[in-house]
């Protein structure tokens, strides 16, 4: 770990060789690879993830295009923290679709493959949850490392001056008053620039899937943003407000799939905007043949059906309706519901008719010892005694 | 796994608000305590090193005052020099009718003049921020009309000396009270010790502890999910650590004022007991150490002066200007006067107590030779001493949560129904204590 500097420099050196002769390669993968590091760091689980191993897996490096390596190099830390945030968002999504047909699984992680399966390859809302909640995670876990002071180029803003818009435009949505600032709890404002570098690389906004999935990682950072708290206090004799001391808290990465997942039943589906033929005039004076990075978030994606409401930066946006998780489809990724267990009294998507899709389910009794009695030990940890329990699980033919 | 996940939640919150919370509240507690730092040492550096007459420093005090209130509440502080301005002229006319109820005559003005600007002059935001501010100002001009009244001084103060006297930046802001002759007296004194910064720092550092435990670990450490006399024993010492904060941060003010030392360079003041409050013997201690100068207030300018009406009015004015001095609201008549209450009947009823079993018990610690059987270290007498204490602890709770409420609350005043909501929430538990109190000792 703290070995001698040279050591470091070699492996920076080695680091930086790969990355050539990678880059001589032609382009492979996809701009979602990099979910892959949710998985990466798990052979070694034991060990915390430190930085220098996740340098050093090979299985890391192959999911990351160039320019996120160049930004995992440029901020020593930020790695573990995305490696962090890409797992807590696959147990998130996971939690949150745990009762329905799709139940968010993830493949085995291997080189050159997609995380999720082939289900991202559609639009639909799925794959629009996937996005958000993954780039979401990126945006806690980088902010959260940030401000714990575990990413070396992350520094505190205490000069108040750089207020980008978006953090003025998610305070008034989040309808509280824009402090002055001072201390270090701003970082939301690096994961949110960090989550937009590095997450939004190679999804340069040309087609309409590539808007689709900005529109969708943007909205994941967005719910960060905004359930972000500012809390405050009051000081002063009995009781008054002389002094006022405020601070912001991020919030539980619970509590961001919650909203997610209500942003994932309210999805609008989208289509191709018709002002992308005035688009292009606007841009003819400025900037003739590349587009703008920063006007890579302007755009405004058309709702299918003209009846509906334009999609806000918090809605989540898909383009095809989703396939039937019923059967296993080879073609999309899909396994089925065989197999999957389900709620014989339910009558929603978690219960046995839904989830079964029809086919009948088999109901079997079995001993299962689980953790019960647990109890709150001052401070802070939870105790808990083995039970065996009697549990009738009922799971899908 | 599932339970591992909100195991891990729980401790993620914990970590969150001591980095996330700490951080900034320490730098939001020095941004505050820097501009009351500087003026002050302004203020003592200029009347240190430059020979001055009179006057002179009674406005140097004025205009540095004027300047840290401005600095602090912005273009409210036309209020306090509003307030300050009126009561002078108010204290001259009435002279000129009466040399013997000046006081009582400005008292009521100042009074009613809060009263009325808190009803229908200024938005509840505004007036939160400014109530400590106003009454302080209000507490220094009815000490200077009372001492009038009594003949303490040789001449009527001139409007300077009055201005620098309620404007005064080591104590405008966070208190706490002094009386005009301290005042007066501090403002001549030279001297210089290196301890002086020692003491600054030693409170400052002090203070911004009691901060950090107010904002950032006092909340944290009972769960949201313990039982509810817990949760509100948590609420309530947050609220204390926040006057602990306010009470150390004053003496910051006040020592970098030079205000407070005694000649041989130590400090003569003491705000709060943070000590005696947090492991109360009884509730008649806590209300006196709660805020010194402001019990040596009541009790030399409004207890001493209705006294003569005899027992009772004296301690109902009391109350009365207490809790009129903390504006016109509910909350604050209701918990003084059940803080009233309760230590009048836990009083009378450890007398009681103490001389049926001859136990050291009274709510105040005998001063030197107590006449009971059982002295203090005896067991008997720790026994009950404890058990007291405990109900105090459960008292000061059911009190002080009522200060406990989101931002928005503290940040505009509180509301009846919110203290109807929380004292519900605990049963009325203190109120039924202390009427079987009450009941027991009208029976023994």
């Amino acid at each position: 770990m703290s070995g001698p500097p040279i050591m470091k420099w070699l492996c920076l050196f080695v680091l930086f060789l790969c990355m050539r002769c990678e880059a001589n390669k032609p382009r492979r993968g996809r701009g979602s690879m990099w979910w892959g590091i949710a998985k990466a760091g798990e052979p070694n689980n034991l060990s915390p993830l430190s930085p220098s191993v996740l340098y050093m897996d090979p299985a890391v490096h192959a999911t990351l295009r160039r320019k996120q390596r160049r930004l995992a190099r440029e901020n020593p830390g930020v790695l573990a923290a995305i490696s962090k945030g890409a797992s807590m968002a696959v147990a998130e999504c996971q939690h949150q679709f745990k009762y329905r047909r799709w139940n968010c699984s993830t493949r085995n992680f291997l080189r050159g493959k997609n995380l999720f399966g082939k289900i991202v390859d559609r639009g639909c809302r799925e794959t629009a949850f996937i996005y958000a909640i993954t780039s979401a995670g990126v945006t806690h876990a980088v902010s959260r490392a940030c401000a714990e002071g575990s990413i070396e180029s992350c520094t505190c803003d205490y000069s108040h001056v750089d207020r980008s818009p978006h953090r003025a435009r998610a305070a008034a949505a989040a309808n509280v008053r824009v402090w002055k600032w001072g201390g270090c709890s701003d970082n939301i404002g690096f994961g949110f620039k960090f989550s937009r570098e590095f997450v939004d690389t190679g999804e340069r906004g040309k087609t309409l899937r590539e808007k689709m999935n900005l529109h969708n990682n943007e909205a994941g950072r967005m719910h960060v943003q905004t359930e972000m708290r500012q809390e405050c206090k009051c000081h002063g004799m009995s009781g008054s407000c002389t002094v006022k001391t405020c601070w912001m808290r991020l919030p539980t990465f619970r509590s961001v799939g919650d909203a997610l997942k209500d942003s994932f039943d309210g999805a609008s589906r989208v289509m191709m905007p018709n002002t992308e033929v005035e688009a292009p005039s606007q841009r003819n004076d400025a900037a003739p043949h590349r587009v703008p990075r920063r006007d890579r978030y302007r755009f405004q994606l058309r709702p299918h059906n003209p009846d509906h409401k334009t999609p806000g930066v918090k809605d989540l946006v898909y383009l095809e309706s989703s396939p039937g998780f019923c059967e296993k489809n080879p073609r999309l990724g899909i396994p089925g519901t065989h197999g999957r267990a389900c709620n014989d009294t339910s009558i929603g998507v978690d219960g046995c008719d839904l989830m079964c899709c029809g086919r009948g389910y088999r109901t079997e009794t079995m001993f299962v010892v689980e953790r019960c009695n647990c109890t709150f030990h001052w401070c802070c940890e939870v105790k808990c005694k083995l039970c065996r329990t009697e549990k009738v699980v009922n799971t899908c033919l | 796994m599932d339970e591992e996940d909100e195991y891990n939640e729980n401790n993620m919150t914990l970590l969150n608000m001591i980095t996330l919370c700490g951080e900034s509240t320490l730098y939001e507690g020095l941004r505050f305590a820097k501009d009351l730092i500087l003026a002050n040492l302004c203020l003592r550096i200029i009347i240190q090193y430059v020979p001055m007459p009179h006057n002179v420093r009674h406005s140097l005090s004025l205009i540095i005052g004027s300047f840290l209130l401005y600095f602090n509440i912005g273009s409210n502080f036309i209020w306090t020099i509003g307030l300050t301005i009126g009561a002078y002229v108010s204290i001259i006319t009435v002279s000129v009718v009466t040399k013997k109820w000046r006081g009582f005559y400005v008292s009521v003005c100042v009074i009613l003049f809060l009263i009325l600007c808190e009803i229908f002059v200024l938005n509840p935001i505004m007036w939160q921020q400014i109530r400590g501010i106003q009454m302080v100002a209000a507490m220094k001009i009815i000490s200077v009309a009372i001492e009038l009244d009594r003949d303490l001084f040789k001449q009527m103060l001139n409007p300077i000396e009055f201005g620098g006297y309620v404007l005064c930046p080591a104590n405008c802001i966070l208190g706490p009270w002094i009386s005009f002759h301290t005042y007066s007296h501090y403002l001549e004194v030279k001297f210089l010790c290196s301890r002086w910064i020692v003491i600054i720092l030693k409170n400052l550092v002090m203070s911004m502890g009691f901060l950090l435990l107010s904002n950032c670990f006092v909340p944290g450490y009972i769960d949201e999910s313990a039982t509810k006399w817990l949760v509100a024993y948590r609420d309530a010492q947050a609220f204390r650590m926040s006057h602990y904060f306010v009470s150390s941060m004053s003496v910051v003010s006040m020592i970098s004022a030079g205000f407070g030392l005694t000649n041989d360079c130590h400090s003569e003041l003491l705000v709060t007991r943070p000590m005696i409050i947090e492991l109360p013997r009884s509730l008649v201690q806590v209300v006196i150490y709660w805020n010194m100068p402001m019990h040596q207030w009541l009790k030399t300018y409004v207890f001493k002066t209705c006294q003569p009406y005899g027992q009772f009015i004296s301690i109902l004015t009391t109350y009365a200007v207490s809790s009129l001095l903390h504006g016109f609201n509910f909350q604050f008549s209701a918990v003084l006067l059940s803080i009233g209450t309760f230590s009048y009947v836990e009083y009378n009823f450890r007398y009681k107590v103490a001389s049926a079993l001859e136990v050291c018990c009274l709510a105040n610690p005998c001063l030197k030779q107590c006449e009971h059987k059982y002295k203090k270290n005896s067991f008997l007498a720790v026994f009950v001493n404890t058990v007291f204490s405990l109900i105090t602890a459960i008292h000061l709770a059911y009190l002080g949560v009522m200060f406990e409420a989101s931002f928005s609350v503290q940040e505009s005043g509180y509301s009846y129904y919110h203290i109807t909501s929380k004292w519900e929430n605990l049963n009325y538990f203190s109120h039924g204590l202390a009427a079987f109190m009450y009941v027991i000792y009208l029976m023994m």
